[in-house]
């Protein structure tokens, strides 16, 4: 199932987008923003990010420099 | 301080999450502050009024091209010209400690083989040294 979403980019990000896609490497710009966004989802796990503040915190309190 | 940690490769997260903190001034015990042209022009856009604080800020204007595996994986990650220009910096400064709060960036800089952490980390860091309190 698919959700709708109406938000606005700025110009210079929707043309790149479109270039992306008059390349041949998207089907349309809806493709790109979709994969876009699913990497971004990737890399920002609430997991990961509490590890990396879990990480930040150990070295604030137990590092040595 | 061991003499690896003494200067820090700084992307824009931190400098802007520590000004607006009131905290930038945590940044004085390294001895160098480097910015990459980029990752300077991203704070005077957002939030100019940083780069005022008296701090050991040296500014990298030369920038050579990424390392091809190093440009692969700013690519991969969708990095964006200030944290590519950061990493970067840090395959000429790999013994310096990278300071960053995306995500993405500290990824690839782990994967790199960086010393990474970001804003809580320099706070807590702080707090241990005495330079700052809890209540702070």
């Amino acid at each position: 199932m698919m959700k709708t979403v109406q938000t606005e980019v700025p110009e210079a990000l929707y043309n790149k987008a479109v270039a992306l896609v008059n390349e041949g490497w998207f089907r349309d710009e809806k493709d790109v923003f979709l994969e876009a966004i699913r990497r971004f989802l990737d890399t920002h796990q609430s997991e990961l990010m509490q590890k990396n503040i879990r990480e930040d915190v150990k070295w604030g309190l137990h590092g040595d420099d | 301080m061991t003499e690896e940690t003494r200067s820090i490769v700084c992307d824009t997260g931190p400098i802007i999450h520590l000004d607006e903190l009131g905290c930038l001034d945590l940044l004085t015990d390294f001895d160098k502050i480097l910015l990459s042209l980029s990752v300077v022009e991203e704070i005077e856009k957002h939030r100019p009024i940083a780069l005022t604080v008296k701090l050991p800020f040296q500014v990298s204007r030369a920038q050579h091209p990424a390392e091809e595996h190093l440009a692969a994986m700013c690519r991969i990650f969708a990095l964006d010209r200030g944290e590519t220009d950061s990493l970067i910096m840090m395959e000429s400064h790999p013994d310096a400690l990278f300071l960053t709060d995306d995500a993405s960036a500290r990824m690839v800089a782990e994967r790199m083989g960086f010393r990474v952490h970001g804003t809580i980390g320099i706070i807590v860091r702080a707090i241990r040294q005495g330079r700052n309190s809890p209540r702070r």
